[in-house]
């Protein structure tokens, strides 16, 4: 008997054309299942269509900010699904913010797409709540 | 028999004249989009085969043997300017091994090599945009040419250099970059950032400023001591407070000595809490005094309690509270004054035994 096991679906939402592809690209040979979208309006579709099993979100984005997406979804969802920020905000204030908002950790740009994929394992390795 | 122009004839000519001007600047500015699309449309088919090696480059995923980074170098021709903008756009994105080796790329290529001569450059906008690249790429051979541009004539090459020498991140720019501040068009905010970008090698260069710096140079030196935690500071910090030569130099001095001052400070920050200096110098002593925990800043702080500035009130209140019980105490002998009264209640929120 063959078991397959699912590839994580990771939802990145992010307006800049380079990050997207970039994390995309390093998230996929990482052996995640990348959506990608430029806004958080979009992001709320997809989430709203079929929810991922993480979030990277960006927190500036045109239509939806990454925080405003953030709280909508822990809002909304029945069980809590993991959010990781990727930002160029570095200063503590943003943050802190963040993690207040209900993220589950956050990267500052520029950013080590090494150490990104290593976030994102070290989150969905951890107990679900 | 010569024409004779009528004034409807005029008019007439006036509006033909309007409209053929008109015209002329519609097919003008769809000729500019047109051309403008087309030659973006070129650059993204030269660059679509680039891209995806250019990201994986970024993404650190090339091989050991670096092939992808070897198909980049190997790049000619009009491509290889277009690469140079992707690759300089994708750099600022990044950090660790892949940015290093996208630097590598455009040092092959001789970009940065050209970078640094074009920073001498006549044109404004070339030297802005050769320091911008030194920047991006971190590239330590641009220091001197960026420190050079810390005194450029042009207030943009100087904002722009100040970035530029906060992210080569080499400390030895602290004291250009403080020095510079004597001349308008750099940011303090943007200074400050510089200076923290350099690390801890720059207690010297803020130490040289504060004691002999501008007051712009003082005041983001007195406030990167504060911050750094620069202990050495103190004697010049109070020397700064004590001096009352400019505002905000001092009110920096004051916030500052809250987090790097001694017990003995305690004087020289009660002293400028006093009613007839300056609101924000009177603000940060108070606030500092608090930060500081000497309990011997006590009843000054209670005295400032029925202040009638209320921020001042306040302050004073949220200083006796973070100096513990003595001060905790004075707060609930004076519960009855507004100040007292909210600073108690928040820090009962706030579940602080009071």
């Amino acid at each position: 008997m063959q078991t397959t096991s699912r590839r994580p679906r990771v939802l990145v939402a992010d307006d800049d054309g380079d990050i997207r592809d970039l994390v995309a690209f390093k998230l996929t040979q990482a052996g995640f299942d990348v959506t990608c979208v430029g806004d958080g309006l979009d992001a709320w579709d997809v989430f709203v269509d079929s929810p991922p099993d993480l979030f990277v979100l960006d927190v500036m984005m045109p239509g939806m900010s990454g925080l405003d997406l953030l709280v909508k979804v822990r809002e909304a969802a029945q069980f809590r699904i993991p959010v990781l920020l990727l930002s160029g905000r570095s200063r503590d204030a943003d943050v802190d913010a963040g993690f207040a908002a209900g993220a589950d950790d956050y990267v500052v740009k520029p950013f080590s797409p090494r150490e990104l994929v290593h976030r994102v394992n070290g989150i969905l390795a951890r107990p679900t709540p | 028999m010569t024409p004779t122009l009528t004034l409807a004839g005029l008019i007439t000519l006036a509006a033909v004249g309007t409209l053929v001007a008109c015209l002329a600047m519609a097919v003008t500015v769809i000729g500019v989009k047109c051309e403008r699309a087309l030659r973006e449309r070129a650059v993204e088919r030269r660059l679509a085969p680039l891209r995806p090696v250019v990201i994986l480059v970024a993404a650190g995923e090339d091989t050991e043997d670096g092939e992808a980074l070897q198909r980049l170098v190997a790049v000619t021709g009009r491509s290889r300017r277009d690469l140079h903008d992707l690759v300089v756009q994708v750099i600022g994105k990044v950090r660790g091994e892949p940015a290093d080796q996208l630097v590598e790329l455009l040092r092959e290529h001789g970009l940065l090599e050209d970078a640094v001569r074009r920073v001498r450059s006549p044109l404004t906008s070339r030297r802005v945009r050769a320091l911008h690249l030194i920047g991006c790429c971190r590239d330590l051979a641009g220091l001197d040419a960026a420190i050079d541009a810390l005194e450029d004539r042009s207030r943009r090459v100087r904002s722009q250099a100040v970035r530029t020498v906060g992210q080569i991140g080499d400390p030895r720019a602290a004291r250009p970059l403080l020095h510079a501040l004597r001349r308008e068009g750099v940011h303090l905010g943007d200074a400050a950032e510089a200076l923290v970008g350099m690390g801890y090698g720059i207690s010297d260069a803020l130490l040289h400023a504060l004691a002999d710096g501008h007051p712009r140079a003082r005041t983001v030196a007195a406030h990167l001591c504060g911050l750094g935690g620069v202990r050495a500071a103190a004697p010049l910090l109070v020397t700064q407070l004590e001096s009352h030569e400019d505002p905000t130099v001092a009110a920096a001095a004051a916030a500052a000595l809250g987090k790097v001052g001694r017990p003995q400070d305690v004087g020289a920050l009660s002293a400028a809490a006093l009613h007839f200096f300056a609101f924000p110098v009177r603000h940060a002593a108070i606030e500092a005094l608090g930060e500081l925990g000497v309990e011997a800043a006590v009843p000054v702080l209670t005295g400032h309690l029925d202040d009638p500035r209320s921020q001042i009130a306040e302050a004073a209140a949220r200083s006796l509270i973070a100096l513990g019980p003595r001060g905790r105490r004075a707060v609930v002998e004076h519960e009855l004054l507004p100040a007292a009264g909210t600073a108690l209640a928040l820090a009962r929120l706030k579940g602080v035994a009071v």
